[in-house]
């Protein structure tokens, strides 16, 4: 199932040297590592918050993704930061 | 026969850790309450602490997700989360297995995990409690992955392990410590709310020995009124069963904006 895929990526990224790095360099080569959705493929992009829980993905395992792609807890809902965005474009 | 000395439950937020001193006004409140848990769990001379905890998505995932599960390990790595100071700890995996035995034959039927790094769930008590010289048995309880065992299932699993606790084949010394709740909202738009009126309820029920008040609480209720990362208390309902369910002593409560989650702090009578 995507979902096992999905919860694993974010695993994968917590969890593992460099993952974390090669995500934010190159999104779509790490993203193809997986057997996504194209759904979750954009919402893992987009670190939608609400959109990564709509799909099934454990609320803990989403706030990691985003925390980890430098999204403060407080701003999870908020913030506009974007895979694959330079930094000074967000 | 083993025989159980101490229990006791408390929450375990990374905050207690990271940032002791977040909110003054109920640092001395906290930290007073912590240290007579440490004592009066140290003073009983356990030979081993069974922590009841949970675990946050580290350890275990989708491929293979247990309802309950008992580490049996000679040591348990901490995961470190996010930064969270945490130590190896040494287990006790004779007595894991013992106890996973009679709890299967006691009707629960939980999952035996023989690697078990643990995440800020057990790591964070150990650490405020000063437990690091102390065997430790982990016992997790799902309490973040839908659907998740009821409260009453909770309650079974807490008087089987007081039953197994007994039929342990030493005369060993044994403690009970569950960690989690109470009131708070984890990773979801409500983040950072504290529902006083429910923890004080909670509380009270736990300390009166009314289990069968909790257990009638439903998730949607709890989620509704204090939040996914209040149905942690499944682990305290375990460890109050095992205890005997006759209540406890509340030794703390605060509403720790700071740590985005209410703090309670509870001792259990050890029914004989």
């Amino acid at each position: 199932m995507s979902l096992v895929q999905l919860s694993r990526l974010v695993r994968d990224v917590e969890h593992n040297d460099g993952v974390i790095a090669d995500l934010q360099a190159e999104p779509a080569a790490v993203l193809a590592r997986y057997r996504l959705t194209d759904d979750e493929r954009q919402a893992v992009l987009d670190l939608d918050a609400q959109r990564l829980i709509d799909l099934g993905l454990n609320a803990l395992l989403m706030r990691t993704l985003l925390v980890l792609n430098g999204v403060g807890n407080p701003e999870i809902y908020t913030h506009s930061i974007r895979l694959g965005t330079p930094a000074d474009a967000s | 026969m083993a025989q159980l000395v101490y229990a006791g439950a408390t929450s375990h937020v990374s905050g207690i850790i990271r940032t002791p001193d977040a909110s003054p006004q109920y640092t001395d409140l906290l930290d007073s309450a912590w240290k007579r848990m440490s004592a009066d769990l140290k003073a009983a001379e356990p030979d081993v602490v069974i922590i009841i905890g949970t675990d946050h998505q580290e350890t275990y995932g989708l491929e293979n997700y247990p309802v309950f599960a008992i580490g049996q390990a000679d040591e348990y790595p901490a995961w470190n989360e996010h930064g969270i100071p945490g130590e190896t700890s040494t287990g006790a995996p004779e007595i894991s297995g013992a106890l996973h035995e009679a709890l299967v034959h006691g009707g629960i039927d939980l999952s035996v995990s023989m690697e078990m790094p643990l995440d800020h769930g057990y790591t964070v008590p150990i650490q405020r409690l000063e437990l690091e010289g102390l065997p430790i048995v982990p016992l997790f309880i799902n309490c973040n992955q839908p659907p998740l065992p009821t409260l009453t299932r909770a309650r079974k699993l807490g008087e089987a392990l007081r039953n197994a606790i007994h039929q342990l084949p030493e005369d060993l010394n044994v403690a009970v410590l569950a960690t989690g709740g109470l009131s708070h909202w984890v990773a979801l738009p409500q983040q950072g709310e504290i529902n006083e009126e429910w923890d004080d309820r909670f509380l009270t029920l736990v300390t009166n020995g009314d289990l069968d008040a909790i257990t009638r609480m439903t998730d949607g209720q709890i989620l509704e009124e204090a939040g996914n990362g209040a149905l942690e208390i499944r682990t305290w309902v375990a460890a109050a069963a095992c205890a005997g369910g006759t209540g406890g002593e509340r030794l703390a409560y605060a509403p720790m904006h700071s740590w985005v989650t209410g703090i309670g702090i509870v001792e259990l009578e050890v029914a004989r």
